[in-house]
């Protein structure tokens, strides 16, 4: 009891103590930056600044504004006397206007008077041709309703005898369908004694036709029942198979996969490694595509250095500008690294985006000239 | 990694009440309890805390680079106007630019197109192209000026490094141009431009029949529009500009014997301030233009004298047997550097401008003369000669070390350009003489071309 207590004490600190590690191993991890887009190429509108102008230039402007206010002010005069004139050709223009207009409207008028003689003539002859085709008419009339009137009585005449013939026909017809009607009476009663033998037969029949019926049903139930406790038993046995080879495929599975596990650390292994390679290779192609692409200024020389941060999307763009946060003190040496850099664009960074996530995402440039 | 010490200190606390088990640090007392309880935990955590809470990044070293010119492209100006643009004010900044050796100008036919103002330009159509910078420019003409504004362009960084907007008149605008490279050249490399200035030299023509005429001529920094100041049949030599950059101090032998000269470039009128018997020559301005330092050899031997130019003294500022000649000024006026034979071969010697004190400077070579002082008064550019082999090399004034900057085989007359970063010299080739210019470092050489035959004694403009 006694020893158990005093672990109680140290289990606490040690738990403490491995808390605080982990944390303190959790916070070692960076936070992953947000990948944004690239920048489109700006076009910056430029602003221009003036140099001083010589005085000279100055003096003459003024003396330019004196005539331009005289000359205005003839312009403005000569514009009101055009003006003027423009107005009255206006006027005599709208007179000259009303009297042509006069003139037309009473061509017109004769015209019209002219034209309403002719129509009233024209208009008295064609009424005598009317009369005289009226007179012509109603004597073709009163001939044709002579001829009506004696058609008329020939019809009623025929009308008559056709009808006497007809009410003859009628009475014949008539015994004829009375004698057919007692013949299909007699029929019809011997058919239904017929029918009744019939159905008792039938039903005979149905009695005996059922018993052999369910007969059949038994037999056929038992023999499904026999059968259906076979197919049971086969399932049964199948099923026991079939676990069988599972279990045993479970086996060679498990065998094969531990096999592919050894060679996946195997791979992994290789393939850090090659990580490792391919960081490095990376490195050495940043500096010397960055090295080709660096004009030096003609201030440059040895001793000088400036250090450039960048930040890269995964294609090896530059987000944004480079930062200089170390100057070498001469502006124009540093202007010559960070075009540098902007002309090795795109850098070429390794595939791998882990490594690149790791590494070179965002790091320094130091540039400085040896010999 | 950092488990092991916890699983140890674990195994320590379990185990360590059965057995006997103990370290020199996990003690156990007799009774086989626990020595130091904290002892431990201290311990462990102090282990534990070797955890890495943050990965160090990557760093990338570049120590090469390439040495090549920077790769620029000037798209020819557009222009809005009436008749045709007078001055094609691209091609002169783009031939200043390139003749620099700083720059490595791209041609125009290879341009995919040629925009004039900053909505124009496609930035990874030029990225395409290699070049690093773009200068595009727009001239429109305005009531007989023409107004002129220009843009230069980081291709990658895809920004403006700068825009101007200037004022010219039809005469100036050579000389707009030019300033335009200036403020290009100075904002991309750091060194001031000079490509606005202007150079003198002297021109010998043959006439025939042993008749030369030889000219002092001035033109601008790229040879265009040479104007002739003074010519002779009878040899000029060793022109000078006045600090000012108004006159011109040279010798001239038109009288038969050595003059002197200043002459007033404006007007062209000149006066003679020298003519002593025997040499008179190697006239040097002082920087407060109020002197002149000559070669005069009236009293027996070349000597340096200082010619004050309004009160007409003259003060001999050196006394020897042998020949003391070619005096410069330092830029403070403090110091003469000269060339004298006194150690038996031509060397540069240095003394106070108030003579006396005389220093030795070259050390190397068995020749070294035409001393001529920067502006910024750090570096003496010479010639430096060796069995017949003569070119220009500077000397570093803090550190006394020479460099030869030039292949020689007969470099003559260096002298400074107001950057103090370029060295103007002329040279002979194949028996005709052209100019030269060479940066101080040695990495950019020009050549200048000029149609006359024979080129010679340049110097830059102030």
């Amino acid at each position: 009891m006694d020893s158990q207590k005093r672990f109680v004490w140290p289990f606490i600190l040690a738990l403490a103590l491995h808390v605080v590690l982990f944390s303190l191993f959790a916070l070692s991890f960076d936070t992953k930056p947000k990948e944004s887009s690239e920048p489109a190429p700006e076009i910056i509108q430029a602003s221009l600044e003036e140099i001083d102008v010589p005085p000279e230039a100055d003096a003459r402007p003024e003396k330019q504004d004196e005539s331009r206010v005289e000359q205005q002010k003839a312009a403005e005069e000569k514009r009101q006397q055009l003006a003027e004139q423009q107005k009255a050709e206006a006027a005599k223009a709208a007179a000259e206007k009303a009297e042509a207009e006069r003139a037309a409207a009473a061509e017109k008028a004769s015209a019209q008077a002219e034209a309403e003689r002719m129509a009233a003539a024209k208009a008295a002859a064609e009424q005598a041709e009317i009369a005289k085709a009226k007179a012509v008419v109603e004597a073709a009339k009163a001939k044709a309703a002579a001829e009506k009137a004696a058609a008329e009585k020939a019809a009623e005449k025929a009308e008559a005898a056709r009808a006497k013939a007809a009410a003859e026909k009628a009475a014949a017809q008539k015994a004829a369908a009375q004698k057919a009607a007692a013949e299909k009476a007699a029929a019809e009663k011997a058919e239904a004694a017929r029918a009744k033998a019939a159905a008792e037969k039938a039903a005979v029949e149905k009695a005996a036709a059922e018993k052999a019926a369910a007969k059949k049903a038994e037999a056929a139930r038992v023999k499904a029942a026999a059968e259906k406790a076979a197919a049971e038993k086969a399932a049964a046995e199948k099923a026991a198979a079939a676990k069988a080879e599972a279990e045993r495929m479970a086996a060679a599975k498990a065998a094969a996969e531990q096999a592919e596990s050894a060679k996946a650390k195997a791979a992994a292994e290789a393939a850090r490694a090659a990580k490792a390679a391919a960081g490095e290779n990376a490195k050495n192609a940043i500096q010397k595509k960055v090295n080709n692409s660096w004009i030096r200024s003609p201030s440059a020389t040895t001793g000088m250095k400036c250090t450039i941060k960048v930040r890269l999307t995964s294609g090896g763009q530059v987000i944004g500008e480079p930062v200089i946060i170390a100057s070498s003190g001469d502006e124009i040496f540093d202007n010559s690294a960070v075009n540098a850099v902007l002309k090795a664009q795109p850098l070429p960074v390794p595939t791998d985006r882990e490594l690149f996530n790791k590494e070179f995402r965002s790091f320094t440039f130091t540039f400085e000239p040896r010999g | 990694m950092c488990l092991q010490p916890v699983l140890f200190f674990w195994v320590k606390v379990f185990k360590g009440r059965s057995g006997s088990i103990s370290t020199g640090f996990f003690e156990l007392n007799d009774r086989g309890n626990d020595v130091s309880f904290f002892r431990r935990m201290l311990l462990v955590g102090l282990i534990g805390f070797h955890v890495p809470i943050t990965q160090a990044e990557m760093n990338i070293e570049i120590t090469e680079g390439i040495e090549s010119a920077m790769p620029i492209a000037v798209v020819p100006f557009g222009f809005q106007g009436t008749a045709g643009m007078p001055v094609n004010i691209g091609s002169i900044v783009n031939s200043d630019l390139g003749r620099s050796g700083y720059f490595k100008t791209l041609d125009e036919q290879s341009m995919l197109s040629r925009p004039s103002t900053a909505e124009e330009v496609r930035f990874n159509e030029w990225q395409s192209l290699g070049q690093n910078y773009l200068v595009i420019g727009q001239v429109a003409e305005e009531a007989g000026q023409y107004n002129i504004q220009f843009q230069v362009f980081d291709i990658y960084k895809g920004t403006q490094v700068l825009g101007y907007r200037m004022v010219s008149p039809p005469p100036e605008l050579r000389r707009t141009a030019h300033q335009i490279s200036d403020i290009i050249f100075e904002k991309l490399t750091g060194n001031k431009g000079v490509f606005s200035g202007r150079i003198i030299y002297i021109t010998s023509q043959s006439q025939g029949k042993n008749q030369r005429i030889h000219r002092l001529q001035v033109a601008d920094a790229d040879g265009f529009n040479p104007q002739t100041i003074a010519s002779s049949p009878e040899p000029l030599m060793s022109p000078a500009w006045s600090p000012d950059g108004r006159k011109v101090a040279y010798v001239s032998f038109e009288r038969k014997t050595a003059g002197i000269y200043v002459q007033t470039l404006a007007t062209g009128e000149r006066q003679k301030v020298a003519e002593f018997p025997g040499i008179n020559g190697a006239p040097a301005w002082s920087p407060d233009g109020q002197k002149l330092a000559l070669t005069l050899s009236k009293d027996g031997n070349p000597d340096i004298y200082v010619l004050n130019l309004s009160t007409r003294s003259l003060t001999k500022l050196t006394q020897s047997y042998s020949i003391d000649t070619e005096p410069s000024w330092s830029p403070d006026g403090s110091q003469i550097v000269f060339t004298s034979d006194r150690g038996g071969k031509p060397q540069l010697y240095i003394m106070p401008s108030s003579g006396g004190g005389e220093k030795r400077l070259t050390f190397t070579g068995d020749y070294n003369a035409g001393a001529s002082f920067s502006p910024d008064g750090k570096n003496i550019a010479m010639v430096h000669g060796n069995r017949g082999d003569y070119r220009i090399a500077v000397m570093d004034l803090a550190t006394r070390t020479v460099n030869v900057l030039t292949e020689g085989r007969l470099d003559e007359s260096p002298s400074f350009a107001p950057n103090s970063n370029l060295i103007l010299y002329a040279s002979r080739k194949g028996g005709t003489g052209y100019l030269s210019a060479v940066s101080i470092d040695g990495k950019m050489q020009q050549k200048l071309v000029f149609d006359s035959s024979e080129v010679r004694e340049p110097a830059w403009s102030p």
